[in-house]
Order: structure tokens, then C-alpha cells, then sequence
């Protein structure tokens, strides 16, 4: 039964925050997560029961409807009763493809509970394990959804008790991955127990769905299901309004997943590093609405009508229109326009939504996702909710220009606009050739990108052959080298060397950051990746690409005058190496004396650059210099009559298989391959197993390229970009 | 061949007779157009000055006189008599210090003529005691990091009783020349930024504006009045004045106009002090 509830029924339901859940649907691509949200916005009177699953609500660009896969994280507010109580869900909509990781990643901080979507013909694959453990790690709660019953009915034919044998295998190996990432006291608490109804199995596409205990309660076993399908359409009507698809998840959902004022005790501990003992986070952890203002914006979108909407989790206080709030990040204070709440694809206006709930703002020009938004009182105290981790650097890059010349600086506009709601896409102009460079996780991302511009924003452009981000490293270390200024009156002596694999980790999961304190830092590097804790005291700058500048001088006067502008030159070499001109990634600089001209005049940036870079670039090129290329993982699964053909294709793309398993008929390859031979890899793979190949992709690592690639490779790119052929040598940066 | 490093002074009348000699005898004329300004230099002035003989001349940007090209100037003195012109006196400056070395190394022969630079100029226009100045510092824009070294060097040197000749900054290649207002905001707000309590806005100075040339101005006030004069000719420089010797005084409201109040103000605290 539809129940269409009014704006102002649920604003005072959320008032109440044990009948409030925060929720996610998450999946591997294509298990159903659209459709089950369909399901579930249908009976929450938001739009018509008939076209759902037809519809794809969630998806409403044009784009995305074509491909079936959800792009933008979009948010709703369901309503459901259990046990005659009203209840909010919250439900925020996360992306199904890895391509897009970094937005899920952000949708999680804003989630206290997920449901994890399963499909019951392919099981558990790479992304529900990545995304299983992204949960973990935000302490969010899962319960289980095996979707696509009817497919093991109709498709494979499978009795009763094999059914029951999938649904088991399934929940097993759920369960196994939940008790390898989780940590106590959550693993214990959070393994599912069927028998509890903490796992629901149905058909999205059918409207229908149980739990052991339901079925049990209303007498349905395996065989009444598949003799349902067997009866055709009006068994699947009936089994619908027997066993509603929507009373089943949102039960178990109220029933297992946490209310935000649960939930906020234990996770605010986690995901928020000030201080617990001060009132602040007394009023997040108690969730409390009189408290000051936080709020964590994980999305933001450029609404044509409205500007940027801001969407995000409030842990303490409340929001209102017209107040003035801190942006923690941004360091910027902004007023707020207006305050809603979603309903389907619409915002609603409210006057005030309060802590536990998401909410969406307007009038936040400078806020971007993953800021953290306080009231103005708490402007100076207030530490920022940890940087989000990124999973996946860009490594595609397109050269992009309008079709028509005086659509420039709507392109760049629009471009603008895009890399504020999905900062994972960059956009750089290339300043001698005035090329606008787009750069994405992966070929579907910037292809997605793309469609956008022209259907959204309605601009034709003309797009270059997609080009590999590759990056620039050494293999050995580096004698100390003398670098020269232009006037030769400043000197810096400087040596390069390969940063350790744990200390490359620490800096790309974000546990060692740039911006945090200097003696947390040096004990995190002493302790986890061995280094000297007076070297790590005297780390100077972290940049972008993992690249970590220390200064290891004593006594040189005006060293501290100058710091910034050799830390600036330190990034610019970095930036563009010598081999390519491509970033430099993972490599330690240690600056080890330095002589600096008396007069300021004398030793400004045209002098220090020149002389930092010079000294980099001379230890870069003597340390065995090589280029990263970037790999993706890949999981295929085919029955095994055709795995021959895999492997063939793994080894043709200079890949590698790294694990192979039998999973009855159908044999599962995981293997790792370079991005640059990944273009035609979907269709390779369809060629090779009759189209039978399902599989899922993942950015893996850099790898250096073979070094009978490598001349090669240098000459290409760097002839590209208008350079000459050659690499340059040691010698042209010593000078007269 | 040789290279002539040239002094051309603050003005072309300043040119030597030494220096008009060598400029007769060189293949090519390098004018540094960077380090300061030379308000009534033009290529058409310097040909005349060498009565239009045909010869190259070039001026040089900072590019022009670094780096890689100073390998390229050393190889052409290997054909060719090479002059380079360069403001005020040439090694003054620092700037030009690794094309003398470079050359001597090369075996080029170098002949440095020599020029009328601020240097000795601010003592000699003021009446400032060149005994009494203590190290000088170029007043940059501060831009990216506040170069709070310029605040202690004239602390320094106020503190032993030193003046502080401050040199403006310049940037040719963006159209940028610092005046007096501008330099007292800048030396203001480094104050303020590297936490200095002192009131350098209390403190006298002499501002030296287009000294050498026909429209020459020079005005002693307190750093804040001296905001005022902005207009005057280019280039402008600063000192900042410590303790003065009596004779220092007199020069000060004699040759450069200290207000009376100050003067009388200053003679009553030196005569209190000599008794």
C-alpha cells in the first residue's frame, strides 16, 4: 500500500532519532541496486508503484538510464512503519561502478548502516569485497540482500535445496569476509545470523522478499517460490503481496541497522580525531540537537536553477536558513540560504533539520564534498572530520575542445562545475599548446564525463584518443648534488631516493598527511615504516604525488626565510620530472645544506627554483630513473571451457594472473594487467568466452614499465608534448 | 677579446671618459635593462653618446644574463670586443659576479670600468657619513614569505648606531617599480608580521629619489610623512637614519629639508646629550 506522507509528518518523525535510520545500498555493478531502490521508493509514496523497476528513479540523467548504471550519488527520505510505529530512512544512493569509488567513499562518512546487495547467480565479486570492506573501516553496519532468486529459478533451473545451498554459500562467504575485515568488538556483533532474519533474499525486479523467520512466520518454503514461477505472472503477483519486498528490507533494516544516536557513540570515536574529552564531541556522540552546529558535506551538485547544493550528515546541533556557519576546510564563512530535506528526486524545504540526519543547503558557494561545516562559535577549535582516503588516483587523461570555437568559455565553465560535484575528474589547461586536459579514474569515468558535457550542459566537443597518466620514480639513491641558482650566488645540495612501500601506503591511505602534526607524523613513520624520528621531525612538505621534501641543514643562515620558496620549488620539480615531464611519485628529497645570498633582492624564486630543481633533477636522472605505469586488477569469471582463452588474453597485455579458483562450472580468474593494454579488454573478453566472461575492474598500482619499453615510451610521450626526443642528461643541469 | 664590464652611473652624462673609450672599441653593447633603472637611457642616447658608430647593441633581460647564456657571452668574447653596460657601478649589484668569474676561468681578459653607484651616492648626496652605514638590504615585495630579515638588518644596524640604505625592488619584466609609499606599507606590515614591537614608522628617513639626475629629490621626515612623496622621480631609495652625529644634523634640515620641528626636536636631545 502506497501511504503519500507529507513534508511536515516527516520533518517531525526526524525529530526523533530512534525512528531515523541513515542507510546506503551498496553492490557490485549491475546485482540490482537500482532496482531495489525502486522497490523501495515506490512503497514509500514517492513515485507511482507501476513504473518501478522499469523506471530507475535514483537514475535520473538520460545518460545513466542508457547504461543502467547509477553516476551521481542521489539521496531520499522514506517512510515505513513497523510494528506500528512510524520510522525515516534516509537513504543515500552510492555508485555501483569502481570507477567511482571516491564518491561511494564519501556517501559512507554519512551512513550509519548499508545494505549490501548480492546477486544470487554471481555472488560475491571484487566490489562487494571492496565495498565490504570500506564499510568496516567507516564502522558501518551491513545487513545482507541476496537479489535475483527468479534468475536461479528461471535461467539456471535449480531445485529447492540447491537453492538453499546458493543462499548458504553466499552468507558464508559474506560472513568470512566481514570476519576478515572487521574489528572486534563489531565482528563479533555484526555477523549475520540468518536465523535472526538479518539476511533477506527476493527478486528487486519481482517486488518480492524474506527473511527465515518471515518465511517461516507466513509459511513459504523454496518449493511454494519456485512453484510460484512456475505458475507465471499471477504466482509472482501473489507471492508480492504475500511476501512485499519493501516489509522485508526496511524491517530488517529498522530492526539491525543502528539509529543515528547509536550509531554516532561508537563512530564518532572513529572518524573524528579532536579531542573526545572537550563538549564538542560530547555533543556528537550524544547526537545532540541543543549542541553547536557539525555537519560533513558528502556531496555536492550544481543544481541550473539553484547553484551548488551541498549535501551532508548533521552530528550535532541543527541547521536553519539564514544562519552563518564556518567552513573548517575552506577556513570562509557562508550563510545558509536555505535548508531541505530530500523526497524522491525533489528537495523539500524545511526550517530546520537537526543532528542525526542528512540534510541539503543552499548558499555554500565555497564548500565542497568532504568539508566540515560548524557553527560559528567553534570557528578556531574545531578540528575538520579526517580528509577522506582516496582509493584511485586519475590515470586517463583526454585533450577535449568545442566543436564550435565561441563555445570556449562555456566548455571551461561547464568543466568547472563538473570537477566541483566529482573532484576525482581534474581539469588542467596545458599552457603551451592551450589544450584543456580532462583527467579520470578510468575510460568508462571519462566517457560518462563526456556524455555529460553534451547532454547536460549541451556542448559538442571534439575529444582526443584517451592518454595514460604515467608517473616518473627511481630505483636506487642519488649522491648529494650541488644545485645553482641562474646567478650562481645560491647553492643547494640536495639527494634523492626511493621512498619505502610502507611509507608510499601510509601517505596513500592518508594516515601520514602533510598538514598534521610533525611529531604525530614522525612517531607513525618511526613505528610503521622504520624511519629515524629526528629525520621524520624534518619533514618539510608531502606533495600530491607522494613525494616527501626534508630539510636535514643546520645552522644555514636564512634558511628559514627562503623555506617556502624552496618548498615551492620542490613541488614544481616534482610536479614534472625530467625523464617526461609526468609527476615524480614516490621519492624522498632530502635537502642537506644549502648557501643563500645575503640580500633578499638576490634569492627569490627566479633564483631558488632554478636551484632546487636542478639539484633534483640531477639525482633523479642518476638513480636508475624509470616510468610507473598504472595497472588495474581484474576479476573474471567464465565457465572453465573457456578460461584458456583468459589467460591468453592476461598474457598478450603483459598481465599477470594472480589467483585462479574453481567455483563449481565456473572458474574465477583475478589478474592484473597494465591500463595501457586495457582499452579493448571487454571485448577481447567477450571474443574469448562466447560473452560469458561477467567481470569487474580495479586500479591495482604503479608498476615501473619493462625497461625494453622504456626509451621507447620517454621518446613518445615526451615528442607528444612537444618536447625533444631525447631525455636530457645529467650535465645540462650543472651549468657553467 | 675582452669584456668591458661598463659603470654607466645614474645617468648617461655619468659615462667616463674611460668608459666612452671602450665603448669605442666594442663589436657588441650589452645594456642590462634589469637590475635599476637609468631614467634618461635610450639605445638612440647611447648611440649618440658614441657618436653613431655602427655597432650592435642588445639589451638584456635577466635571461639574457644568467644560466646557460652566460656560456653563450663568454663564447662570443671569443671573437668579438664585448661591452656590457650595466646601472650604477657594475659588480655593486652581486649580479653580474659569475660572468666575471666564468671569464677568467674561460681566459677571457675582463676590464671593469668603474661607475657612480647608490652606494657611494646616498652618503655623498645626504651628507650621511659613509662611516656610518651599516649593512644594506634590498626592500623586496613580499610575495609567498615575508622576508623578516629586511626588519632585523636595520634593527641591526640601528642598534650600533648604523644607517640602513634600503634599495627598492624592481621588476621590469611585469612593469613593477617600488616608490616610497608603497616601501613604507611593505616595511610596515613585515613589522607587524615578524612580530616586531618597535615603531618603525617613528623612525627617520631620507628618501633619495633620481639622485644623479637633473630633477634629483631628497627629503628627510618620519617614515609615515615620507608616504607623501611618491611622485618623486624614479629610482627611489630609502635610508633610515640612527644616531646622528651633529654635522650629520645640520645636513639633514640644511640639505634635505628635515622639518623644523624635528630638527629642533633632535638638537635639543644631542645637546642635552653632549653636556
Amino acid at each position: 500500500m502506497v501511504r503519500y506522507k507529507r513534508v511536515t509528518d516527516i520533518l517531525r518523525i526526524m525529530k526523533n532519532l530512534e525512528q531515523v535510520r541513515n542507510i546506503g545500498i551498496t553492490a557490485h555493478v549491475d546485482h540490482g541496486k537500482t532496482t531495489l531502490s525502486d522497490s523501495l521508493l515506490a512503497a514509500a509514496g514517492i513515485i507511482s508503484e507501476k513504473v518501478a523497476g522499469e523506471a530507475l528513479a535514483l537514475d535520473y540523467l538520460d545518460v545513466e538510464q542508457r547504461r543502467q548504471m547509477t553516476v551521481k550519488t542521489a539521496n531520499v527520505s522514506l517512510y515505513h512503519e513497523y510494528r506500528g510505529k512510524p520510522y525515516v530512512i534516509n537513504l543515500i544512493d552510492t555508485p555501483g561502478h569502481v570507477d567511482f569509488s571516491s564518491k561511494t567513499t564519501r556517501a559512507y562518512r554519512a551512513i550509519d548502516g548499508a545494505i549490501v546487495v548480492v546477486d544470487a547467480v554471481e555472488g560475491v565479486m571484487t566490489q562487494t569485497e571492496m565495498y565490504l570492506r570500506l564499510l568496516m573501516e567507516e564502522l558501518v553496519r551491513p545487513v545482507l540482500y541476496i537479489n535475483k532468486i527468479d534468475r536461479l529459478i528461471k535461467e539456471l533451473r535449480l531445485t529447492p535445496a540447491e537453492i538453499q545451498q546458493r543462499l548458504v554459500g553466499i552468507m558464508k562467504e559474506f560472513n568470512s569476509l566481514l570476519s576478515t575485515y572487521a574489528e572486534e568488538p563489531y565482528r563479533s556483533r555484526w555477523l549475520l545470523d540468518p536465523a535472526k532474519g538479518q539476511v533477506v533474499f527476493g527478486s528487486a525486479k519481482d517486488r518480492w522478499g524474506l527473511t527465515v523467520p518471515l518465511a517461516q512466520d507466513r509459511g513459504i518454503k523454496f518449493s511454494d517460490i519456485v512453484a510460484a514461477y512456475e505458475r507465471g505472472r499471477e504466482g509472482i503477483a501473489e507471492l508480492q503481496k504475500l511476501a512485499p519486498l519493501h516489509e522485508a528490507i526496511l524491517d530488517t533494516v529498522i530492526k539491525y541497522l543502528p539509529n543515528p544516536k547509536e550509531a554516532q557513540r561508537y563512530r564518532i570515536l572513529k572518524l573524528w580525531h579532536g579531542d573526545l574529552s572537550s563538549d564538542v564531541a560530547r555533543a556528537m556522540i550524544e547526537a545532540d540537537p541543543n549542541g553547536p552546529l557539525v555537519m560533513v558535506i558528502n556531496d555536492i551538485k550544481f543544481d541550473p536553477h539553484a547553484g551548488l547544493v551541498a549535501t551532508g550528515r548533521i552530528y550535532s546541533g541543527s541547521v536553519k536558513p539564514g544562519e552563518e556557519v564556518w567552513l573548517v576546510n575552506t577556513r570562509f564563512s557562508e550563510r545558509v540560504l536555505q535548508v531541505s530535506l530530500y523526497m524522491g528526486l525533489y528537495r523539500e524545504l524545511a526550517d530546520e533539520i537537526i543532528a542525526g540526519n542528512i540534510a541539503a543547503l543552499l548558499g555554500l558557494s565555497k564548500a565542497r564534498a568532504g568539508e566540515t561545516i560548524v557553527s560559528l562559535k567553534l570557528k578556531d577549535s574545531m578540528v575538520p572530520f579526517e580528509k577522506m582516503r582516496i582509493l584511485t588516483e586519475p590515470v586517463v587523461t583526454v585533450s577535449i575542445e568545442p566543436k564550435t570555437p565561441s563555445d570556449l568559455p562555456r566548455l571551461i565553465d561547464s568543466l568547472h562545475k563538473m570537477s566541483i560535484e566529482d573532484p576525482s575528474l581534474l581539469i588542467k589547461i596545458n599552457e603551451e599548446t592551450g589544450e584543456y586536459l580532462l583527467s579520470g579514474l578510468g575510460t568508462l569515468h571519462i566517457e560518462i564525463a563526456l556524455t555529460l558535457l553534451k547532454e547536460f550542459y549541451g556542448l559538442d566537443v571534439n575529444v582526443s584518443q584517451p592518454l595514460i597518466v604515467y608517473r616518473e620514480s627511481i630505483r636506487e639513491g642519488s649522491d648529494v648534488f650541488e644545485g645553482k641558482s641562474p646567478n650562481k650566488h645560491n647553492k643547494v645540495y640536495i639527494h634523492v631516493e626511493p621512498l619505502d612501500q610502507r611509507t608510499i601506503d601510509l601517505i596513500a591511505q592518508g594516515v601520514v598527511t602533510e598538514d598534521m602534526d610533525p611529531r604525530d607524523r614522525a612517531k607513525i613513520l618511526r613505528d610503521e615504516a622504520g624511519w629515524d624520528y629526528d629525520e621524520a621531525r624534518r619533514i618539510w612538505a608531502i606533495d600530491e604525488n607522494i613525494d616527501v621534501f626534508v630539510d636535514l641543514t643546520s645552522g644555514v643562515q636564512y634558511l628559514r626565510e627562503v623555506r617556502d620558496t624552496l618548498i615551492q620549488g620542490f613541488r614544481l620539480s616534482m610536479k614534472e620530472g625530467p625523464l617526461a615531464a609526468e609527476p615524480v611519485r614516490g621519492v624522498k628529497v632530502v635537502l642537506h645544506d644549502a648557501v643563500i645570498h645575503e640580500d633578499p633582492a638576490h634569492r627569490g624564486p627566479g633564483q631558488l627554483f632554478p636551484a632546487t630543481r636542478n639539484a633534483i633533477y640531477i639525482g633523479l636522472l642518476t638513480s636508475k630513473p624509470t616510468l610507473l605505469e598504472p595497472l588495474i586488477k581484474i576479476d573474471v569469471r567464465v565457465p572453465s571451457e573457456f578460461i584458456s582463452g583468459v589467460t591468453a588474453i592476461v598474457a598478450k597485455k603483459r598481465g599477470r594472473v594472480i589467483d585462479m579458483s574453481y567455483q563449481g562450472p565456473i572458474v574465477r580468474t583475478v589478474a592484473e594487467l597494465p591500463v595501457a593494454e586495457s582499452f579493448d579488454l571487454a571485448e577481447a573478453l567477450r571474443g574469448a568466452s562466447a560473452g560469458k566472461a561477467l567481470w569487474g575492474q580495479e586500479f591495482s598500482r604503479w608498476a615501473p614499465v619493462p625497461d625494453s619499453m622504456l626509451l621507447d615510451l620517454v621518446k613518445s610521450i615526451r615528442e607528444r608534448k612537444g618536447l625533444k626526443p631525447e631525455p636530457p642528461k645529467p650535465s645540462d643541469f650543472i651549468g657553467p | 677579446m675582452p669584456i668591458y664590464f661598463i659603470g654607466i652611473g645614474p645617468s648617461l652624462k655619468y659615462l667616463s671618459l674611460k668608459a666612452l673609450e671602450a665603448l669605442s672599441k666594442a663589436d657588441l653593447i650589452i645594456v642590462d635593462s634589469y637590475t635599476s633603472i637609468v631614467p634618461d637611457f635610450s639605445v638612440e642616447g647611447l648611440r649618440k653618446a658614441i657618436g653613431y658608430r655602427s655597432v650592435e647593441i642588445f639589451t638584456a633581460s635577466r635571461e639574457g644574463l644568467e644560466g646557460e647564456s652566460i656560456n653563450k657571452l663568454i663564447e662570443v668574447a671569443g671573437e668579438k670586443n664585448v661591452a656590457l653596460l650595466i646601472p650604477g657601478d657594475p659588480f655593486i649589484a652581486t649580479t653580474h659576479d659569475a660572468i666575471r668569474i666564468e671569464a677568467i676561468k674561460a681566459g677571457v681578459r675582463i676590464e671593469v670600468i668603474h661607475g657612480v653607484s647608490i652606494y657611494s651616492m646616498a652618503p655623498s648626496a645626504t651628507g650621511l657619513q659613509a662611516y656610518k652605514f651599516g649593512k644594506m638590504v634590498t626592500l623586496v615585495y613580499p610575495r609567498g614569505s615575508m622576508p623578516c630579515s629586511i626588519i632585523d638588518v636595520i634593527y641591526d644596524n640601528y642598534s650600533r648606531g648604523l644607517h640602513t640604505l634600503l634599495l627598492f625592488d624592481l621588476k621590469p619584466e611585469e612593469g613593477l617599480v617600488m616608490r616610497i609609499s608603497e616601501a613604507v606599507d611593505v616595511l610596515l606590515a613585515l613589522e607587524k608580521h615578524c612580530n616586531d614591537t618597535r615603531n618603525l614608522g617613528g623612525m627617520i628617513g631620507v628618501l633619495v629619489a633620481g639622485l644623479g639626475t637633473p630633477n634629483q629629490f631628497i627629503k628627510a621626515d618620519l617614515l609615515e610623512k615620507l608616504k607623501d612623496y611618491s611622485n618623486a622621480p624614479l629610482p627611489q631609495s630609502l635610508i633610515i637614519v640612527s644616531k646622528l652625529h651633529p654635522m650629520e644634523l645640520e645636513a639633514l634640515y640644511y640639505q634635505c629639508s628635515l622639518p623644523k620641528d624635528l630638527y629642533d626636536y633632535l638638537s635639543n636631545q644631542l645637546r642635552r646629550f653632549i653636556k
